[in-house]
């Protein structure tokens, strides 16, 4: 059994279930095919020796905010009385650009060539945290520090915007 | 670099201080905090201080004039939006802080050298706007523009995500330096750079909301407070213009090709639909946000012609813009009207002489009548790209001319006779504000050449 050969069931796999996250009617099952998806692309982050990153996917992505979506969809009443309804205008034109996307990209992948990825995927210590952490701290240190910056930002506004103001509730 | 860290602190400390339940303190720490950012800034073009050794952001002319100007624009919108802030005391600190923040952003996108702070300091730009949008949590329509913001905002952080993967993908570099030598190495054009560019530019194009993707605009501009729209129409384009602009020119080696063509269209639309929809506006900020809109296809003009010079006429065009909607969000926070009716500016000038004077200025600049900043800005623009696309500089100019008809009804509805007018009260941090307006639509023309 060969690399490619789990290689390409591995990314087959994740379309399925990326497609029936779109495809399945009910919410609460295309979220947990968005659980599985992300269980999928993490294997997919393995194959490229990217284990750090494959842990951090799980445990944020799959972890903390799958349930933050599950709680949302529990929160919403979701029935199918008022669901929007789209004219077949915008449907039909939806279908045709999200189509000409669809060959635009394919026509691009097909014949592409991916510079500088193969050499370094072949180092095996590659996605190690301990060289995720000195690259961090030493050659990328300025975009480190400086994302600090959008998470208080990000943190601020979040409180802003949820907590209760006595005045509003009067 | 220090200025960040300076602007970051400002930042924190007004958080902090914000627990004393003293705006006027607040307001105190955050003037003194952007001034010393300013005042470091123009040390730094100086004697460069470079204790970070780090390669992803570098300091040149452009830096310090957008950063200036940024920074200034910053300084008016907190010294005007102060009456609102200080209202909710709980919040004076937080709300101050997120524009610092804001900020913190631009100044990243007006410096950086490679695509990890290009793309966070679009971030830092962005998301505090997203906030700020909602921050008037009484009314719904502030609400409803926040959602707005945030969705088709985020939606666009991913297909510009995209387009940078794209383009590693062809490049396997994120220095702008390496990018623009790789691009000159290579033989034939590769389609996978090309596709990223298109994503990248579609993202761009819709931070500064031009046409294919401009429909955010209005609702998000008029839902927003009055302050955070001036600040997204002037702080927010010009730095998303600026950190393209680098991007495109140092990066990409600038655009041509059907890139070319593919900006030609989207900036005749954007003039056309801006325009034409401005003409049947009531209210004065979606009558902004279209005439932003507007703007946006006359400044992608800048973006057509490569010329060393370019960041100036782009720097000469915002400059210009940003005192009239100083001016303008200065006026409307004075008649403080929730509908923000055009109607209710009615005899706003003969009510209140002064500041009726400054926004006749306002309007007058933003159509381009000579003496004017405006006037300046426009002239760079268009002179700058007469020879190269003649057709396109007529349309503007025919866009410019359908343009003084809404911004003389404003001016009309402004001077028109109404014996029930009532005076409004100037408070003093507005007044100090319309004089600076004024000076800088009066005198910014002076500046512009000085700089240029």
């Amino acid at each position: 059994m060969s690399i490619d050969l789990i290689i390409y069931l591995l990314g087959g796999l994740t379309i399925g279930s990326a497609l029936m996250v779109i495809i399945s009617k009910h919410p609460v099952r295309s979220v947990l095919y968005l659980i599985l998806t992300f269980f999928l692309i993490s294997a997919n982050y393995i194959m490229l020796n990217a284990q750090f990153v494959a842990i951090v996917n799980i445990i944020v992505y799959a972890g903390a905010i799958m349930v933050l979506f599950l709680f949302v969809l529990m929160l919403l009443n979701l029935s199918k009385e008022n669901e929007p309804k789209t004219s077949l205008l915008v449907k039909v034109s939806a279908l045709i650009s999200g189509s000409l996307l669809l060959l635009v990209l394919l026509a691009v992948f097909k014949d592409a060539s991916f510079l500088s990825i193969e050499n370094e995927v072949s180092n095996p210590n590659h996605g190690l945290v301990q060289n995720l952490g000195k690259l961090l701290f030493t050659k990328y240190v300025l975009p480190f520090e400086v994302s600090s910056i959008l998470f208080i930002a990000a943190m601020v506004g979040a409180v802003l915007l949820a907590k209760r103001d006595k005045n509003i509730i009067e | 670099m220090e200025a960040i860290i300076i602007l970051f602190s400002t930042g924190i400390v007004s958080l902090f201080i914000a627990m004393t339940r003293k705006p006027i303190l607040v307001l105190l720490t955050a003037l003194i905090g952007v001034t010393v950012t300013a005042i470091v800034m123009s040390i730094n073009w100086y004697t460069p201080m470079q204790w970070v050794k780090y390669d992803g952001i570098e300091t040149d002319y452009f830096t310090i004039i957008y950063g200036a100007t940024a920074t200034l624009f910053s300084f008016l919108f907190i010294l005007i939006g102060y009456s609102k802030f200080s209202k909710e005391v709980y919040h004076t600190g937080d709300y101050i802080a997120i524009l610092i923040f804001s900020l913190c952003g631009a100044l990243c996108l007006f410096s950086f050298t490679d695509l990890f702070m290009f793309f966070i300091g679009l971030e830092i730009l962005s998301i505090p706007m997203y906030v700020m949008a909602g921050s008037n949590k009484k009314n719904l329509l502030s609400s409803e523009a926040a959602m707005k913001y945030f969705f088709t905002g985020s939606f666009a952080t991913g297909v510009l995500l995209f387009g940078i993967a794209c383009v590693y993908g062809a490049l396997g570099t994120f220095q702008l330096k390496e990018m623009s030598e790789a691009i000159a190495a290579m033989k034939n054009s590769s389609a996978l750079l090309q596709v990223g560019m298109i994503l990248i530019l579609a993202g761009f194009l819709f931070k500064v909301g031009a046409v294919p993707f401009h429909f955010w605009g209005p609702d998000v501009y008029s839902g927003s407070p009055n302050v955070v729209t001036g600040f997204m129409a002037t702080v927010v384009k010009l730095a998303a213009f600026c950190g393209f602009l680098r991007l495109f020119q140092l990066g990409f080696n600038g655009l041509d090709g059907f890139f070319v063509e593919i900006l030609i269209a989207v900036s005749v639309l954007t003039m056309f639909v801006g325009n034409l929809s401005a003409l049947r506006q009531t209210k004065l900020k979606r009558l902004i946000a279209y005439s932003s809109i507007t703007h946006v296809g006359y400044a992608l003009i800048c973006l057509l012609v490569k010329n060393e010079h370019t960041p100036a006429y782009l720097w000469t065009y915002f400059f210009a813009y940003g005192f009239s909607i100083v001016a303008l969000i200065t006026v409307s926070m004075i008649v403080n009207d929730e509908n923000d009716d055009i109607d209710r500016y009615k005899a706003f000038a003969r009510t209140n002489p002064f500041a009726g004077f400054v926004m006749i200025l306002a309007l007058l600049s933003l159509a381009g009548v000579p003496p004017l900043v405006g006037f300046f800005g426009k002239y760079l623009v268009f002179s700058s790209a007469i020879e190269q696309y003649p057709v396109l500089i007529i349309i503007a100019l025919i866009n410019s001319g359908i343009a003084i008809y809404y911004y003389l009804k404003v001016i009309l509805t402004a001077i028109s006779k109404d014996d029930n007018a009532e005076k409004s009260t100037v408070s003093p941090l507005h007044a100090i504000v319309l004089s600076i307006s004024m000076f800088g639509l009066i005198l910014g023309g002076f500046v512009t050449f000085w700089v240029n």
